[in-house]
């Protein structure tokens, strides 16, 4: 396996579309973990690190937040202006791993990842963001909802790096995450849920919900936000449990248990958001 | 292939020729022979190979020591010093430990003193609950935390 640490955005993508069978390297936490388990074969890894100057980053502008690709999850947790809109992103890198794999991984190899489970996939995705990606031809942009097609599968072509997220700060929005483990400390989700809320009148709430690792890439449920947009919390248990078809193949809980828990953590989740809404 | 870094561990600059696939614990432990750092689950979960880099805790089985070129490193030797007369001081983390008998077999203790060792540097009165939070990746199979947990807070105690 060859090592490249390019000092230029363009130098990666060069590097990357030279080199058949290279990925890009940004905190590591995923690549290597697959790599000595034999997962994955690259013929070289393409750190990016030295781009830091470029792709970490977190600004404010007049409705939008923007995060750099390389922002690292422990830069999330201690951000002081993160606007209250978004408290989600805090939730998520909250119960992110632990300290020493916060200081590491990043939220963009996070969402390269592509795992149905990933902590910002639902987040981002409920929070209606955008991805940024640069390769050969320029730059594009999609939504969240394009981006992911499948376990450990996104809409990038070979060559392509994710730059940043774009996420739009509603006005009267709230947000909150929460995920479902088998203990407090260091855990992936059995199943994580995030939701955006947005006051549209005094009777009327716009819901997003996304859900992760209930379906082989973070999905929006739009049926489960029309019942939670009226808070008819049994009506959402039972469509989930109706309706979510969770891959057999989870490591972390049946089926079953998935369909089970989804209803309570959308409730608990919306309530929360519900009361950052008020407050 | 092989790569060229420059990297400080403990206070001593290396100039060192590696294999691009080499992970900086595979470096620490069998090029510059400080075998403290311990490779517990080499997949990121234990902890028990955690070392400083430019003061943050990291775990070193899941970096390359190609990623470190630049680097300040310390790993758990560099916690204690050595006195002009070669008698070691050990560092009030590393007496703790003893003191609190917060060890049994050992092979945690490393990352558990490395981590809280970079705390104390951050917070002089960390709470139980920061010390917890701080030290939740870190397993230790023999101790049960609770010692670990005593002998963070003593440290703290002596540094204040
Ligand atoms: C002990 C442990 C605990 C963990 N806990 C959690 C957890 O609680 N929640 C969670 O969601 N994840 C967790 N993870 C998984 C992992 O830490 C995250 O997915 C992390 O965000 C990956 O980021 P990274 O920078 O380390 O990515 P890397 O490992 O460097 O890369 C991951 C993937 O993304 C690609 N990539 C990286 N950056 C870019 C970019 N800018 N553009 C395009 N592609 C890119 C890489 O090629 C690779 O395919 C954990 C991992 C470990 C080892
Ligand atoms: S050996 Fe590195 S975390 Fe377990
Ligand atoms: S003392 Fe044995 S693993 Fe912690």
């Amino acid at each position: 396996m060859r090592y490249f640490a390019p000092a230029s955005l363009e130098e990666a993508i060069n590097i990357l579309l030279e080199h058949e069978g290279a990925i890009i390297l940004a905190g590591g936490t995923d690549v290597m973990v697959e790599k000595r388990s034999g997962k994955i074969e690259p013929s070289a890894v393409v750190d990016i690190k030295k781009l830091e100057g470029e792709l970490r980053y977190m600004r404010l502008s007049d409705d939008r937040l923007e995060i750099g690709s390389l922002t690292t999850i422990t830069d999330i947790l201690h951000w002081g202006k993160l606007p209250h809109e978004v408290t989600s992103l805090k939730d998520a890198a909250r119960v992110f791993g632990c300290h020493e794999i916060r200081n590491r991984a990043t939220i963009g190899g996070n969402i390269a990842h592509a795992s149905p489970g990933a902590e910002f996939a639902s987040t981002l995705l409920a929070l209606d963001a955008t991805v940024q990606l640069a390769g050969k031809d320029g730059k594009r942009e999609l939504s969240m909802e394009d981006f992911f097609l499948g376990p450990g599968k996104a809409n990038m072509e070979r060559g392509e790096v994710i730059t940043g997220f774009s996420v739009p700060l509603l006005s009267g929005s709230s947000s909150c995450y929460m995920r479902a483990s088998r203990v407090d400390g260091m855990d992936l989700a059995i199943i994580n849920c995030a939701i955006r809320l947005q006051d549209l009148d005094a009777e009327n709430l716009a819901v997003r919900a996304a859900f992760g690792a209930v379906a082989g890439k973070p999905i929006r449920i739009v049926e489960a936000e029309k019942l939670l947009a009226r808070e008819d919390f049994e009506g959402v248990k039972r469509l989930l449990f109706d309706t979510l078809n969770p891959r057999a193949t989870s490591l972390r809980a049946a089926p079953m248990s998935k369909k089970l828990l989804a209803g309570n953590l959308a409730e608990d989740t919306y309530k929360i958001a519900k009361e950052r809404l008020a407050g | 292939m092989s790569v060229e870094i420059k990297i400080n561990v403990n206070n001593r600059d290396y100039r060192l020729i590696v294999d691009e696939e080499d992970t900086l614990l595979y470096v620490l432990r069998e090029r510059l022979h400080l075998t403290g750092t311990k490779e517990g689950c080499g997949n990121g979960e234990c902890g028990a190979c955690a070392v400083l880099v430019d003061g943050e805790p990291v775990r070193s089985c899941i970096i390359l020591a190609a990623e470190m070129n630049g680097k300040n490193i310390v790993t758990v030797e560099g916690l204690s010093k050595v006195e002009k007369d070669g008698t070691v001081k050990l560092s009030p983390i590393q007496e703790s430990f003893i003191e609190e008998g917060a060890i049994q077999c050992g092979f945690c203790t490393p990352g558990f003193v490395v981590a809280s060792s970079a705390l104390l540097e951050k917070t002089k009165d960390p709470t139980d609950e920061e010390i917890e939070e701080y030290l939740s990746g870190h397993l230790c199979r023999c101790t049960g935390y609770a010692t670990i947990l005593k002998a963070v807070r003593k440290a703290a105690e002596k540094t204040r």
